[in-house]
């Protein structure tokens, strides 16, 4: 089982100039959600350039698809241009590649609903704020997402509140 | 969670889980 090191992926993906914005569960604790998450979701950026950077990260990292880990798939080019997921696992654990997520979202369709935040050590990353989080999870969001709204709304009071 | 930075909430999370993840492992060993 690989060591678990959010910061890891995070500062890797960064240090490789990959852009990406982190969403579901991790961006809801980066966003001050009291939740838990075991994975990284990111949306990347799927142009040409960016998906270069992000085969040498995914090399570095070790990554490849968790369904069958025993025959250590690694994702194609094609594979990480397209709309769908790539579930992942690195050495520091599973990873989640979005090309798209809700109604066909890309990364340029929610960079203006994200922040850059500092997630240790001055690594910056980008961050689908909570509004945005909630309106997915409402739209699409299956019965693990339903489950974990009341929490992501309780947090987003709790924040306007305190604005 | 709240007022913590953003830095902070990811290493509480970080801890949460290698807290989880080391319970998993003594229940296996069993």
């Amino acid at each position: 089982m690989p060591q678990n090191d959010f910061f890891a992926v995070l500062r890797a993906l960064r240090n490789a100039r990959v852009e990406f914005i982190v969403v579901g569960g991790l961006a809801a604790v980066l966003d001050g959600a009291p939740i838990t998450t075991f994975d990284i979701d990111v949306v990347h950026s799927r142009s040409e350039t960016n998906i270069a950077r992000l085969l040498t990260v995914l090399e570095a990292l070790d990554a490849f698809y968790r369904i069958q880990p025993e025959r250590r798939i690694r994702p194609a080019p094609s594979h990480l241009t397209s709309a769908g997921h790539q579930n992942l696992i690195t050495r520091y654990g599973p990873l989640d590649l979005l090309g798209t997520i809700g109604r066909n979202l890309s990364y340029e369709d929610l960079l203006p609903h994200s922040a850059e935040m500092d997630v240790g050590e001055g690594v910056l990353v980008k961050v689908l704020d909570l509004e945005t989080l909630i309106a997915i999870k409402e739209e699409l969001g299956g019965e693990k997402d339903r489950a974990v709204l009341p929490v992501l709304r309780r947090t987003l009071e709790e924040k306007r509140k305190a604005r | 969670m709240l007022s913590l930075t953003p830095a902070e909430r990811l290493e509480v999370l970080q801890s949460h889980l290698n807290r989880i993840i080391a319970i998993r492992e003594l229940n296996a060993a069993k």
